[in-house]
């Protein structure tokens, strides 16, 4: 799954420019909600179940490519008793490349770098009770086609490694909707 | 072999680029300037990670106290008493950072985030009122901006490494802790004649190796260590001259590694720092400045069934007087410097004190077709001892695309000066013996050219000596844990080589490696070098495609060291430290006009091992995030204290 992406992104990145016409600098913001589920299957998930999860991206483009930054909650359940609950809060920056596929879908792809907080909760009582926090990098891809004016639909997957003592190798796929809009003056000010 | 590979490239790319447009000068191996955006590409944000650009040997434990060894002597960090040592300067005043046998910049009383430049000087010579005998680590703080400005910074990190979600699992693994945050905060005022900041700042440092968690963590104690205090900096253009007053109270509490116990011990450590320097014009061309500091130290520690040493204070006082005249091509100074170390033991009436009186003076002749020379002697009298020392210079051709220079220095080392005097009394009262007086020489030449007008180059060769002689006149005890009559004596030879890029405004890189050993040298000087690499090879390079936006890259190299057991206690036989190969990545963006600035940095990117000192930490890749405040807004301009003379000398 790793080699894919890597060589799927390089691909991508290399096969022609990045933007047919590079926007300005952080004269757009898109933001995203999707859904996000788990596919690979490493030794975390002999202890925990993964559920579906929920992502928030905000991208604006970049001096080169575009830049974002993405919140993602992706709860899992323990497959025995002596394992608590776990929320798995991931905050990261990307940078990406994007270029047209076909007419209307554009590709995208690019590297991550953020850090994924562990909470902890029993089962009994809804109350965090200890968390763990690690830094994380990796890369994503997808694909992007407009709907109707200024919303779109993106599909990304992307691939995490988390740098804990023994690291954790975790792949999303996330499919949701996108909505495009200016960037307010003040905070394309605040940017620059 | 990808890790390999991607070293390998990197250096190519480091040592492969070239530019057009703007004129490149290499950085000196004798001496160079480290910027403000130096520091800031290269993410470095406390005193003690300036220690990794001084560009010597250099040498810690646990990442906060640090040694450095310009010219392949033993470090502070081991135990080899009355050696001298770098010397601190900030803002032209001496200020004793070391305590115990350790160097710990963190007591300083100014932050990175206030420091324009740092003049960096491997070689003997005046400055700071006195002969400074391995060199000088001269810090220059920066003006406030006109009006009232405010600057506040926090930054706060961690390693990787954490069990994460197997925490209860039979996965688990030992936590670690991340560290920080530290924080800085300056108010200041700039006017016309005037210029006034005070400032705020605090470190957090937590021992992040769960070895060194395990080893010295207790119920008692904290497993972190704090460092911080305010800081007063006044600077005044009046009575004809600038004056500057710089006052410091630091607070350092925690963990210091001890070299003669070959064990980190838990403290309290406060310096207190004033300081008063300034300058007069007495005529155009003749200059007066003058020299008034003290720093103070409180050691005290945490009660323990064996402490390694008891509560005590120890200050250092500096009083010096200069004059200067300049000509076209002559300046010459002359002046007098008072330096008194001071030792009160808890429960001892009686203070000890010695006090070094140094008559001292330097004539320097420029010429930028022909050679330019410089001279300096100076006389360092204790009771009815006098030491001599007297260093030479010449640089030809020094603003030509070509230059070739070369030094010669001889000093004559006293039994008594520096600190270890005062640590053998409150350290290893039990095994106290004389302390030698020691006849040291250093001399280098060195060849530097400009390849094309982004990149320059230069080749040194250095070559040092040191013979001691234990005569009866020695009574002061000395801080080796070896108990044979050794004599650390003999020479070592070495190379340097550098290549800087400079292309403004997008690329900047240096490349540096040296290289010494021992030559004719006795045992003990051998095994002490052991104790630092043969080889060292650093690198930098900040890429800044746009004006808001920068990369930076360091690469740092060095090969392994062994450390013979009989230097340290603990350890039996030989220990051998593999080398280090570290990476770091730094990335900025500056927001809102430039008044917001936020960075990332990786260090050990390929979490290769990275470990210094048989009792130290092993450092995996960690990570730093942190961001500033400043109001009114960064001007990304040039350092303002590159050519400022007088105060810094």
């Amino acid at each position: 799954v790793q080699l894919a992406l890597v060589v799927t992104m390089a691909a991508l990145l290399y096969s022609g420019p990045l933007t047919a016409q590079s926007p300005e600098p952080f004269s757009r913001l898109t933001v995203s909600a999707a859904a996000a589920t788990n596919v690979n299957r490493v030794l975390l998930h002999r202890y925990w179940r993964s559920d579906t999860g929920w992502l928030m991206r905000v991208a604006t483009p970049f001096y080169l490519g575009s830049t974002a930054v993405v919140v993602q909650t992706v709860p899992f359940t323990p497959r025995g008793p002596d394992q608590l609950d776990v929320d798995a809060l991931t905050v990261l920056a990307e940078w990406n490349g994007e270029r047209v596929l076909l007419p209307g879908v554009r590709g995208i792809g690019g590297i991550h770098l953020g850090q994924t907080t562990f909470k902890f909760r029993t089962q009994r009582e809804r109350t965090f009770i200890i968390e763990e926090s690690e830094l994380l990098s990796g890369v994503q891809i997808g694909v992007r086609t407009r709907l109707a004016g200024d919303v779109g639909l993106a599909v990304m997957a992307n691939h995490q490694k988390i740098f804990t003592q023994i690291p954790i190798h975790l792949t999303f796929v996330a499919c949701g909707l996108e909505y495009s809009l200016a960037t307010p003056s003040w905070l394309r000010t605040f940017l620059e | 072999m990808i890790r390999r590979t991607l070293r390998t490239t990197l250096l190519l790319v480091l040592v492969g680029l070239c530019a057009d447009g703007h004129r490149a000068r290499a950085q000196s191996p004798v001496s160079g300037v480290v910027t403000r955006a130096d520091l800031e590409a290269a993410g470095i944000h406390r005193l003690s990670e300036l220690m990794q650009w001084v560009g010597g040997w250099n040498l810690t434990v646990d990442g906060l106290s640090w040694s450095v060894s310009p010219d392949g002597l033993p470090t502070a960090a081991l135990p080899r008493a009355g050696l001298p040592e770098w010397t601190l300067l900030v803002d032209g005043q001496r200020v004793d950072v070391a305590a115990l046998g350790a160097w710990l910049p963190e007591l300083a009383p100014t932050a990175v985030q206030q420091i324009d430049s740092v003049r960096v000087v491997r070689t003997p010579g005046i400055a700071g009122g006195a002969f400074t005998s391995r060199g000088v680590l001269h810090v220059f703080t920066r003006r406030a901006p006109a009006g009232v400005s405010v600057h506040t910074w926090i930054r706060t990190g961690g390693e990787t490494g954490d069990p994460g979600p197997y925490l209860f699992t039979p996965h688990a693994t030992a936590n670690v802790d991340r560290t920080g945050a530290d924080v800085v905060g300056v108010v200041g005022y700039g006017s016309q004649r005037w210029n006034a900041q005070i400032s705020f700042r605090e470190i957090n440092h937590s021992m992040t190796d769960p070895r060194l968690i395990e080893r010295y963590h207790t119920k008692e104690s904290q497993s972190y260590t704090t460092a911080g205090g305010p800081a007063v900096r006044l600077e005044a253009e009046v009575l004809g001259g600038r004056h500057v007053l710089l006052l410091g109270h630091t607070d350092h509490v925690g963990f210091i590694f001890l070299p003669a116990r070959g064990r980190m011990e838990r403290s309290a450590l406060t310096l207190t720092h004033v300081g008063a320097t300034g300058s007069l014009a007495l005529r155009p061309r003749t200059h007066a400045a003058y020299r008034l500091t003290r720093s103070g130290h409180l050691l005290g520690r945490e009660p323990d069934r064996f402490p390694a040493f008891g509560t005590h204070r120890r200050s250092l006082s500096h009083a010096s007087a200069e004059l200067s005249h300049r000509t076209d091509a002559w300046w010459v100074r002359t002046g007098i410097g008072v330096d008194e170390r001071v030792l009160r033991l808890e429960g001892v009436p009686e203070s000890e004190q010695r006090i070094h009186t140094t008559l001292f003076g330097e004539v320097e002749h420029e010429s930028s077709a022909a050679w330019s020379q410089r001279y300096a002697a100076a006389l360092v009298q204790e009771g009815d001892r006098v030491g001599f020392r007297a260093s030479a210079s010449a640089i030809w051709q020094p603003d030509s695309a070509r230059s070739l220079s070369g030094s010669f220095s001889a000093m004559q080392q006293l039994p008594d000066e520096g600190t270890a005097w005062m640590d053998a009394r409150t350290v290893e009262e039990g095994r106290a013996r004389p302390n030698p007086q020691r006849t040291l020489l250093w001399s280098e030449i060195v060849w530097q050219q400009e390849l094309t007008r982004a990149i320059a180059w230069d080749i040194g060769a250095v070559y040092g000596s040191i013979a001691e002689s234990r005569g009866a006149a020695g009574e002061t005890a000395s801080l080796s844990s070896g108990s044979s009559p050794d004599t650390l004596g003999g020479g070592r030879f070495g190379v340097r080589a550098g290549l800087s890029l400079d292309a403004p405004p997008h690329l900047r890189g240096r490349v540096l490696y040296h290289s010494i050993a021992p030559l004719a040298a006795s045992e003990d000087l051998v095994q002490a070098m052991e104790t630092i690499p043969d080889h060292l090879l650093q690198g930098s390079l900040t890429y800044t495609p746009v004006p808001n936006f920068r990369l930076g890259l360091l690469l740092d190299y060095r090969t392994s060291l062994g450390w013979r057991g009989r230097e340290l206690s603990r350890v039996s036989g030989k220990e051998k430290i593999d080398p280090v190969s570290r990476v770091d990545l730094s990335i900025e963006k500056w927001l809102w006009m430039r008044r917001v600035h936020t960075q990332l940095v990786l260090r050990n990117l390929l979490n290769t091992p990275e470990r210094y000192h048989p009792f130290g930490a092993q450092f995996d890749r960690r990570f730093f995030l942190g961001a500033s405040v400043r109001l009114p807004h960064d001007r990304a301009s040039a350092p303002q204290r590159l050519q400022e003379r007088g105060l810094g000398r």
